[in-house]
């Protein structure tokens, strides 16, 4: 027998045992005495509780707990009504957070009888499927990608960046202006701009209307297929480039190489 | 030598004229069993009790945090409350390392002959209580410098080397103001202690306004230590006994902070930009479960924790007096200072209520109490499986089966990987 000294206490075991403690590389002598020891018979065992915490309380917290490419039915389930006020006034970092944020504005304007008032967002309206979303102006920020995928509903708001409307199936945005690439990929649902528009709106379109008050870029209806545009004021160049279908109205004039390489696709340039 | 009654009835004489003389009046707001103490006061006796060990006072302007720290300082080593304010360094962003540590001697070039370098230590070097005072208005470059010294507790300069002796290490640091620096992580982590300085309460400032004469004249009034009594103090700590519950609670915390299930090694001291905070556990079975620590804290502890918690339990229990029992109380009310300073906890969590993204110390105070509650009251079957297999009264492969129903971080992640590599 050796007396082992472990941490303040005393310890006897045999060689055998010390071999056996140094294998584990605790290094221990006499764990199961020490062990009752310490619990000195009052030994219970409760299983881990697996039950989640509370509800959401904040957009990092849901972000935590989302996958990382989240999708509006995960986050539809883990936000409940009382806590969407408190995320639509988050500040989000980063792009997947203003993602979570966008489709959080989409799911308020669905729960909503009313229309809904956020403050200027990128992605704001992501998959809306029903309801009335206002964006507010500040003045300053042109937010993007707002309306993206939307399937129905309504947005409106003032001056938009880039990407309005893209993936959009159904519903309407109108909005005072756009920058670019608006109402890429459409396939069904209206926008109207009351002002004027960026270059390449309606590329790739597969349906829907568009509706340009003011001036448009160029490149209007590259590669559409199907749907409508019109735009009141003047293009840029290449109107209708490689357009296979569809219709493009513009009232105004025209840039260089309008319908260049098109087939299919009606074009009609003229003043009113 | 003294015994560690005297050291400590000494040390009770010392809180107890801080009082009356109103020197210090802080807010009792540590409990140790049914005792409360104030933590500030606590901790800077429990350190200058032990050796090479770093406490950090951290609050707002006034709150006591130097002037304790010089008070202590001229009790402990026998000087004059003038004299001990001499010694500090304040940081500032001309601070440089000759005014701090030493410099060449120049008159040395004036002698005909050479002979080895002659470095003029400055008395902060030289003594073996050393306050950094303001250690977050020095610029991170110039904090490096306070971390070797911590870290070799021993001075290098020109080649020349001071071995002061075992030393004593105070720090003070504002919060975020407009002129200060943040502190490197690798610095925290050698800051044994980081105890937040609060205002007086109501009570204590009407208290403190009876203080007539000057500070340097009170603290002239109080029990001063010989050289012989500041050399036992480590001796009278070192000679309180930890029981094996206390040691397994302070082990069983490390682990709970540190085992995660998708870090290398199951370590979160390996990880890098991944993180609790950054997305690491979504989908994780632990991930949100209140009772488990290691999603609600991005980093993990080092063993450097698990070393200043069992010296300040020790030192807390002797500067206290709690000299019969578990120390289990001791640890519950000391860990939550060793650790908050060090880790990151999860934001979304913090933001909560009751904590309100500012109570930092809280949130981690709970986590401690969680996990020692579930050592205490919960971990004792599985323990015990693991120890009866250690101890070969159980079968390696029973024992696995066994511990497999246990879902606890802990038996998932080191019993089990531990027993198999026993097999």
């Amino acid at each position: 027998m050796i007396t082992y000294r472990l941490f303040d206490l005393d310890f006897e075991g045999d060689d055998k045992q010390f071999d056996l403690y140094s294998r584990t590389g605790a290094g221990m002598m006499g764990l199961k005495d020490m062990m009752e020891n310490a619990y000195g018979g009052r030994i219970r065992h409760r299983r881990l509780e697996s039950g989640r915490g509370d509800g959401v309380i904040s957009l990092e917290d849901l972000a935590d707990r989302l996958p990382d490419h989240p999708e509006k039915r995960e986050i539809a389930e883990l936000v409940s009504d009382d806590v969407i006020p408190r995320l639509l006034s988050s500040r989000p970092h980063g792009k997947r957070e203003s993602v979570i944020l966008g489709y959080i504005t989409s799911i308020a304007a669905e729960r909503s009888k009313q229309p809904v008032t956020v403050h200027p967002m990128d992605f704001a309206g992501l998959e809306l499927s029903r309801g009335t979303l206002i964006l507010s102006s500040n003045g300053k920020s042109r937010p993007s990608h707002v309306g993206e995928r939307m399937s129905s509903g309504i947005i409106k708001m003032c001056d938009a960046g880039d990407y309005l409307g893209q993936g959009m199936t159904g519903g309407g945005i109108v909005a005072s202006s756009c920058g670019t690439y608006a109402f890429r990929n459409m396939s069904g649902g209206w926008g109207v701009i009351l002002g004027d528009a960026g270059s390449f709106i309606g590329v790739n379109n597969s349906g829907g209307k568009i509706l340009v008050k003011g001036n448009a870029g160029e490149r209007v209806g590259w590669l559409m297929r199907s749907g409508r545009i019109t735009v009141l004021g003047d293009v840029g160049d290449y109107a209708g480039i490689l357009a296979k279908g569809g219709l493009i109205r513009i009232r105004g004039g025209a840039g260089e190489n309008a319908g260049w390489r098109a087939g299919g696709v009606r074009i009609e340039i003229g003043r009113r | 030598m003294k015994s560690s009654e005297e050291l400590l009835s000494k040390i009770k004489s010392l809180i107890d004229a801080l009082e009356e003389l109103r020197l210090h009046i802080g807010v009792k707001d540590i409990s140790i069993g049914s005792k409360r103490f104030n933590a500030q006061l606590v901790f800077c006796l429990a350190n200058a009790c032990l050796r090479n060990r770093a406490v950090l006072l951290y609050g707002g302007m006034g709150a006591n945090k130097t002037t304790l720290v010089n008070i202590l300082g001229g009790v402990f080593m026998n000087m004059s409350f003038d004299d001990v304010e001499n010694l500090m360094v304040t940081g500032h962003p001309e601070q440089t390392e000759e005014k701090i540590i030493g410099f060449i001697d120049p008159r040395q070039w004036m002698q005909p002959t050479s002979s080895e370098i002659r470095v003029l230590w400055t008395p902060w070097a030289r003594s073996r209580w050393k306050l950094i005072n303001e250690i977050n208005r020095f610029p991170a470059g110039k904090q490096n410098l306070f971390l070797e010294i911590i870290k070799k507790r021993k001075i290098t300069y020109a080649g020349q080397v001071l071995e002061p002796g075992d030393t004593c290490y105070f720090a003070t640091m504002n919060p975020e103001f407009s002129s200060t620096y943040p502190v490197d992580e690798a610095l925290m982590d050698r800051i044994s202690a980081c105890i937040p300085a609060v205002q007086p309460d109501l009570l204590a400032g009407l208290n403190l306004a009876e203080r007539t004469e000057e500070i340097r004249d009170l603290a002239e009034q109080l029990p001063k230590f010989s050289a012989d009594e500041f050399d036992a103090l480590p001796h009278a700590v070192e000679g309180i006994p930890l029981d094996f519950l206390t040691e397994l609670c302070i082990v069983s915390l490390i682990r709970d902070f540190t085992l995660c299930e998708r870090a290398p090694c199951f370590d979160k001291t390996q990880l890098s930009g991944r993180n609790p905070s950054h997305g690491l556990c979504s989908g994780c079975h632990y991930y949100n479960n209140p009772e488990v620590c290691c999603w609600q804290i991005d980093e993990g502890l080092s063993d450097r924790v698990r070393q200043d918690l069992r010296a300040f339990t020790k030192a807390v229990s002797f500067v206290c007096g709690i000299s019969n029992g578990s120390r289990i109380e001791v640890l519950r009310a000391v860990a939550p200072y060793i650790i908050w300073h060090r880790v990151t906890p999860n934001r979304s969590m913090l933001e909560r209520p009751p904590y309100y993204g500012a109570k930092r110390l809280e949130y981690i105070s709970d986590l401690v109490q969680k996990s020692i509650d579930r050592t205490v009251n919960e971990r004792g079957e599985m323990n015990m499986i693991f120890s009866r297999a250690v101890d070969g009264e159980l079968t390696v492969e029973r024992a696995i089966k066994e511990l497999s129903e246990h879902d606890d971080p802990i038996a998932r992640l080191d019993y089990i990987p531990m027993l198999e590599r026993l097999r």
